[in-house]
């Protein structure tokens, strides 16, 4: 009996293992459409993400899609997080040294959009001499216009942000990739000028050393061209040029009509509820989830680490409290960011691989633990000395002494900063999204990006921040108030 | 800090210490409490000898009230006094500490904390806080200088009180008039050295 129960659980992953397997490819759902976005929430749209399916399909495998940063997406590929890119990726020589490019699924100029009626707008590149002009950065329209002359900003914070500065006054122009001067150009205030600039490929991007799946990808890449399926597919989101017909060797301009389009116009004009409100909310919360719950795990690490370094900064041996205080001043002394950068895709190379909760909870827990010892030992100084040596004549071991008549003491000191920095961590954890966790701020970003509601969601994101802090504000209170009780009597 | 300093105070007995601050008073307290290490010499303490290095087999064994009283603010009187006997599993802590509670008046204190007693029972309080643990010899630091003049002179009752219980005690002190109420050895403490003082006078 036993032996059957033991033989059928050692069957499961034998079976999950001969399944087909994954392809997991990289995007960031933040950059917004018509790439990858999410509608309604957590529902992959755009037509990278079904080009992924389908190439996913011709492959014989599953479509699994890991959430990065767009600017962390080739160092996922590096560090085997994903096997492609499938996320606007330019074909550069640099790009085609360094990975493995399948032929281009699309191509297509850069477009100049301005601002209507700006008697001084720019009409060409060479008119962009000393003017501001914004674009996302790290792309062939950086490089136009540097070339160009112009004064620019580019943007990390997505598609819309370029835009909604142009209409504000605050740049001349606009020269981002046609797709996204489709998608993010078209406000009333705005308008692109019909005629492109140069021209850009973007192809799918493979590891280096991985031509066999480069190989199978181009080979799944023309059957879809032949089919038909790509074209359509290009049509649909209004992304057909004559560019993508030259590079894909398609001569008829598909027909059909622009669905995807229109509905993105449709549903942009609707607002931050535009995909329900139920939908939104769900969302919101699963992010808060994360958020809440890798925080406070984060926070626990953080508290017993920090105990143990200020305990060894008070009372250790010599040894000791060097170590204690390098410690805190390496990782008091260093960003978070680069912490959490380096223990996600640093440590890889010493052979420790962590999955991304993991790393985000490491890092902010460690990072964290240093700011704790620091209170910590406040509360320990806080404590007269006479204390130990009353503690030690009754008898007391110095462990006893800390334990039964120092600690509590210190906590009471500690515990009002120990609390504020949890609510600093709560902010901080929104950090774990470069390492393609999904939590509350990153959840606002892919929210704000698929329906171009900036404000209204950063305001209802804002809200539950301070929501998720105010129970931990108010248990705090409670706690200083406990172990305060001696203190509340007078004579 | 100390040097040739011999000091030797027989059950029942009383040895005051006089001398300014600055004279070693406090250091040759540590000392006899296990606080302090020392270089040479020896401290005995019944049938335990202790030689240098070895000063911590002092510590629970030698009671101490502090000048500055030291009880733990965070626990309750009663608590204050059993703490250390709970820790060290003796039996029946609670009983022993309220009997002395008892016999120093603190009884219906026995729940407060404290930060809500005057001067005078916080003294008290670690009075009994040290013999709850049943020490071989109590040690007093200048015991008088945290209160006002009434007070003060209740200090020679206490001392006496421990006395009958056939403890051994050491009064360090400036303060003339709590050595002249005392039945006990005098000693003068200066620059680390220790002269007794003729009997009968301070």
């Amino acid at each position: 009996m036993g032996g059957t129960v033991l033989v059928s659980a050692l069957l499961v992953p034998v079976a999950l293992a001969a399944a087909p397997p994954e392809l997991r490819w990289g995007a960031d759902a933040e950059g917004g459409a018509p790439y990858i976005f999410e509608q309604p929430p957590g529902h992959l749209r755009g037509f990278e993400a079904e080009l992924a399916d389908l190439l996913a399909a011709r492959l014989g495998r599953t479509a699994r899609h890991v959430q990065g940063p767009f600017a962390q997406l080739l160092p996922l590929l590096e560090r085997g997080d994903v096997d492609v890119v499938i996320n606007g990726i330019e074909v550069t020589d640099d790009r085609a040294r360094a990975y493995a490019l399948t032929r281009p699924y699309w191509a297509g100029p850069e477009r100049l959009t301005v601002r209507r009626g700006d008697p001084h707008a720019p009409a060409s590149l060479a008119d962009l001499r000393g003017r501001r002009a914004g674009t996302l950065p790290g792309t062939l329209a950086e490089r136009m216009l540097r070339a160009a002359g112009a004064i620019v900003s580019t943007y990390d914070g997505g598609q819309e942000d370029p835009y909604r500065d142009l209409a504000l006054g605050r740049t001349d122009a606009v020269l981002l990739d046609a797709p996204i001067a489709l998608y993010y150009g078209d406000r009333p205030e705005l308008t692109t000028l019909p005629d492109g600039f140069g021209e850009i490929r973007y192809a799918v991007a493979a590891r280096a050393g991985d031509t066999r799946l480069r190989d199978e990808l181009d080979a799944a890449l023309d059957s879809l061209v032949r089919d038909g399926t790509l074209p359509e597919l290009l049509q649909r989101w209004g992304l057909w040029t004559e560019e993508a017909g030259r590079v894909l060797g398609v001569s008829t301009a598909p027909s059909g009509p622009t669905v995807e389009l229109d509905a993105w116009r449709a549903r942009t004009a609707g607002g931050m509820w535009s995909a329900g409100v139920w939908p939104v909310l769900s969302a919101l919360g699963r992010g808060a989830l994360v958020t809440l719950l890798l925080s406070v795990a984060a926070m626990a690490l953080a508290v017993a680490l920090g105990a143990a370094l200020a305990l060894a900064r008070v009372y250790g041996p010599a040894p000791l409290r060097a170590l204690a205080l390098g410690y805190v001043e390496l990782f008091r002394g260093t960003p978070l960011l680069l912490q959490l950068i380096v223990v996600y895709y640093g440590l890889p190379e010493l052979g420790l691989k962590l999955s991304p909760l993991v790393a985000g909870w490491l890092a902010l827990g460690l990072n964290y633990a240093a700011a704790e010892a620091e209170n910590d030992r406040a509360g320990l100084l806080a404590v007269p000395r006479t204390q130990m040596d009353a503690a030690r004549v009754l008898g007391l071991g110095r462990w006893q002494a800390i334990r039964h008549v120092i600690a509590p003491q210190a906590i009471r000191v500690a515990v009002p900063p120990v609390t504020n920095d949890f609510i600093a961590l709560l902010k901080d954890s929104s950090l774990v999204s470069v390492v393609t966790v999904t939590e509350l701020t990153k959840t606002y970003g892919t929210l704000a990006a698929a329906t171009r509601a900036h404000l209204g969601l950063g305001l209802l994101v804002g809200g539950i921040y301070l929501l998720l802090g105010l129970p931990f504000a108010r248990l705090s209170r409670w706690v200083e108030r406990r172990l305060g009780e001696h203190l509340e009597v007078t004579r | 800090m100390l040097e040739g300093l011999s000091l030797s105070v027989e059950p029942g007995s009383v040895a005051v210490v006089l001398g300014s601050s600055g004279s070693g008073k406090s250091t040759l307290l540590r000392c006899l409490a296990g606080l302090e290490p020392f270089d040479t010499g020896r401290v005995a303490l019944g049938s335990l000898e202790v030689a240098p290095g070895g000063h911590a087999a002092l510590l629970g064994r030698v009671g101490m009230v502090f000048q500055s009283v030291e009880l733990f603010p965070h626990l309750r009187v009663l608590e204050n006094c059993t703490l250390a006997p709970r820790l060290h599993r003796e039996p029946e802590p609670e009983r022993e500490a309220r009997s002395w509670l008892e016999r120093l008046g603190l009884l219906d204190r026995a729940d407060a904390w404290p930060q809500s007693l005057s001067g005078g029972e916080r003294q008290r309080v670690a009075i009994a806080r040290a013999l709850s643990c049943r020490p071989a010899a109590l040690l007093w630091d200048e015991p008088t200088s945290a209160l006002d003049p009434e007070r003060k002179r209740e200090v020679a009752g206490y001392v006496e009180a421990v006395r009958d219980r056939g403890i051994p005690q050491v009064v360090v002190t400036h303060d003339a008039e709590l050595s002249a109420a005392l039945q006990a050895t005098r000693y003068r403490l200066s620059e680390g050295r220790l002269t007794p003082l003729p009997a009968g006078k301070d």
